[in-house]
């Protein structure tokens, strides 16, 4: 996404530290504002927001109390983030200076959304091989990432070349590769 | 006795360290539980265990029998009171040892591999199996030599674990089943170590490296746990471990990768390897940070020949051998050499000569000493976090090393050459 | 946590009258743990064995003296290292305190090192 469109979304948001737009179901960076003097790695930030905001919809759901009107609001001791559901395909993240009203953060937030979702492209979603998906999600969340693959290697004796090239995994090679992750990262099964 | 500094005997030429008679070295719980780790992940989590505890009776039983014999221990329970106040000292974390002639139960408290795993991963991944086995095989070696019952004939295993939450560790020793690994292992003493090392050579800034060296010595004997048998050294979490229990372990799983599932030796090794640039990263970097550093040393000017033959003192007061320094072109090439280390002689004696070059953990290690050399701003004080040690290690470290000589394949002394890629 | 610690962090304490007498303010330092170390420095001339006393007053033991070099060890775990030769000092929680814990620890840690700084300086001051 154009990041001036953005710039100028943001324009007369007060309090607003950043936005992020991530594409789903992949939690890719699409689209990112930030204030000139943030050091955040928004492909990180956009990255896990989409995984938290998936398992806040896999929840809800759980429940039974799941809409796509549903937006999430986290009061960290530094920020006020809000994220949205954009479309099935898009999830946004503003980010607020902590000290802005709660209620003045929501009407802003409601009027950039709108902003936002008008220019959204609309597209049919590739969805992207499993395995590939499987090694991005171990990367994100295992621990000791430096090793993750080498450990996915030995643990599946599968050699290290397949592990690098996932797209070329086999079904049953993506089967014993999701079973390792799920053991690596302590899980049932994975949410992706 | 529960002060066991007096059988604590360093061989001073070689850099090597024996606790009655059973060589010993010093590894930081971030080191330990990446090896361990790597063993889990090569050989499935219930057959490491068993690996693991096996190794670990082994090389207890040595360093127990030995202590016992010196310490004149003729009962039961002095005999099992000499175990528990070793353990501790080693900063394994506390035993309770309830056992008799048939076996028991032992309570563990704050054992170093369970509270290190909960305190390292605890809060990011859930553990369902047991992680204790260097104390399962601990407690079932100190029950065998304490009803003088034959070496092997217990085995010992946990059924809570506090890596898995619960709130204290249980193991459980009973007769060794009859498909339990022998404890077949050649042990290694002094009089192997020096069968198998050299006549310790010289390298750059050999004065300056064996002074160190002997100032970090005098610093690491007094060091000692607390009453629950963990032990902080230079602001960092140690232990003082088995090099024996390192090496089976790490060699066992590395030939049965070999041979049952070579196209995964790559990966074996390169993990056990990758746990040299761990234990540099944690032990050796926040070493050069801490006080004791400064106050023996002085503040650390971050200059590369000021890193590496820091880093080759270190290893050396660690107890990891006769590091040197042989050549150091900044940024572009280390030669390091070793005429002892604990990898070699345990080969050697186990398993016969190499056709490839085995000391993996003196191999990584001196990368890592080049990546800390250069890539660290050591003035700025930095926190040596979980976070930076994936910006230096993960994926292309940009140096690449060769172990180029190894005693294990014949060769006078091991060496390894680390270029800049 | 960060935020809490400079809430809750107490003044730099001066001593007596001695403006050069400071303790720095209290900032995570190197571990191989999260939080169990914490550094400061120790801005001044203070004579280490009226430090040295006023702390082992407060229950500390003196773990390890050398030439440039002090470390005192607490009841319960803690440590204190002072570097004398250029001020540093390390406080050192102990391992066994959860994690969530340690920052308020530290800085319980800190309040008993500038007791124990303001002790030894008026000792100094009435000897002299």
């Amino acid at each position: 996404m154009n990041s001036d469109f953005l710039k100028q979304a943001v324009e007369d948001v007060p309090s607003i530290k950043a936005v992020f737009i991530t594409a789903m179901p992949d939690c890719l960076l699409f689209g990112s504002w930030l204030r000139a003097d943030s050091s955040w790695s928004e492909d990180q930030v956009a990255t896990y927001f989409g995984d938290l905001f998936r398992a806040n919809r896999e929840g809800l759901k759980a429940l039974g109390s799941w809409s796509s009107e549903m937006q999430v609001t986290i009061e960290s001791p530094d920020n006020l983030v809000i994220l949205h559901e954009l479309s099935s395909d898009f999830v946004c993240a503003c980010v607020f200076e902590r000290s802005a009203a709660l209620g003045m953060v929501r009407l802003h937030t409601q009027r950039l959304l709108e902003r936002i979702r008008g220019s959204l492209p609309t597209f049919e979603a590739e969805e992207r091989p499993r395995g590939v998906r499987v090694l991005e999600f171990l990367n994100r969340y295992a621990p000791d990432p430096h090793a993750v693959l080498l450990r996915v290697s030995l643990r599946t004796k599968l050699p290290m070349e397949l592990i690098s090239s996932p797209e070329q995994l086999s079904p049953s090679q993506v089967s014993q590769v999701e079973e390792t992750a799920c053991g690596i990262l302590g899980l049932p099964s994975l949410n992706i | 006795m529960s002060n066991f500094k007096d059988h604590s005997k360093e061989l001073i030429e070689q850099n090597l360290k024996t606790l009655g008679g059973t060589p010993y070295v010093y590894h930081c719980h971030h080191f330990n539980l990446f090896h361990d780790q790597t063993v889990e992940d090569a050989l499935g989590q219930a057959e490491a265990f068993t690996v693991r505890s096996r190794a670990a009776q082994k090389m207890a039983t040595q360093l127990i029998g030995n202590l016992i014999q010196s310490s004149g221990a003729s009962n039961p329970v002095e005999r099992l009171q000499l175990a528990k106040a070793l353990f501790a000292w080693m900063g394994q974390g506390g035993l309770d040892l309830l056992v008799d002639g048939s076996g028991g139960k032992v309570r563990g408290d704050a054992l170093h591999y369970s509270f290190a795993w909960r305190e390292k991963y605890g809060s990011k991944v859930k553990r369902s199996a047991p992680i204790d086995a260097f104390a399962a095989g601990f407690a079932a070696a100190a029950t065998e030599l304490a009803f003088d019952l034959p070496s092997g004939s217990l085995a010992a295993s946990e059924s809570a674990c506090y890596a898995c939450r619960e709130p204290f560790c249980d193991l459980d020793v009973a007769t060794a089943s009859g498909d339990a690994p022998a404890l077949d292992a050649v042990s290694v003493d002094e009089d192997v170590i020096m069968k198998h090392v050299v006549q310790p050579g010289t390298g750059l800034e050999e004065s300056r490296i064996a002074q160190i060296t002997q100032g970090l010595n005098e610093f690491l004997l007094g060091v000692d746990g607390d009453q629950r048998g963990l032990v902080q050294g230079f602001g960092i979490f140690i232990t003082r471990h088995l090099s024996g229990y390192y090496d089976q372990t790490a060699y066992d799983t590395i030939h049965m990768i070999e041979k049952t599932a070579p196209q995964a030796t790559a990966a074996v090794e390169e993990l056990f390897g990758e746990s040299g640039h761990v234990c540099v990263f944690n032990t050796f970097g926040n070493l050069l940070l801490s006080p004791e550093w400064e106050g023996m040393v002085g503040p650390v000017k971050g200059e590369v020949e000021e890193i590496v033959t820091s880093c080759a003192a270190i290893a050396r007061a660690l107890g990891f051998g006769h590091w040197t320094v042989e050549e150091l072109k900044p940024g572009e090439r280390l030669v390091m050499r070793s005429t002892s280390n604990y990898e070699f002689p345990f080969y050697l004696e186990n398993y016969g000569r190499s056709d490839k070059s085995r000391c993996y953990f003196f191999a990584n290690a001196s990368r890592a000493f080049m990546q800390l050399a250069h890539r660290v701003d050591w003035p700025s004080k930095p926190e040596l976090t979980q976070d930076l040690y994936q910006e230096l290690f993960k994926g292309d470290v940009g140096w690449q090393t060769e172990e180029t000589l190894c005693r294990c394949k014949g060769d006078d002394c091991c060496e390894v050459v680390v270029t800049k890629k | 946590m960060e935020k809490e610690m400079t809430d809750s962090r107490p003044e730099a304490p001066v001593c007596g009258s001695d403006p050069s007498v400071l303790l720095s303010d209290l900032a995570r330092d190197s571990a191989c743990c999260r939080d169990l170390n914490w550094r400061c420095d120790l801005t001044s001339e203070a004579e280490p064995d009226a430090l040295a006393e006023a702390l082992v007053e407060q229950g500390w033991t003196v773990r390890c003296r050398h030439m440039n070099l002090m470390v005192f060890r607490h009841p319960h775990g803690h440590e204190i290292a002072w570097v004398t030769s250029t001020g540093r000092v390390q406080i050192r929680v102990a391992l066994e305190i959860d994690r969530e814990a340690r920052p308020h620890r530290a800085v319980e840690i800190f309040e008993m090192l500038s007791l124990a700084l303001r002790q030894a300086c008026l000792r100094n001051s009435k000897r002299s």
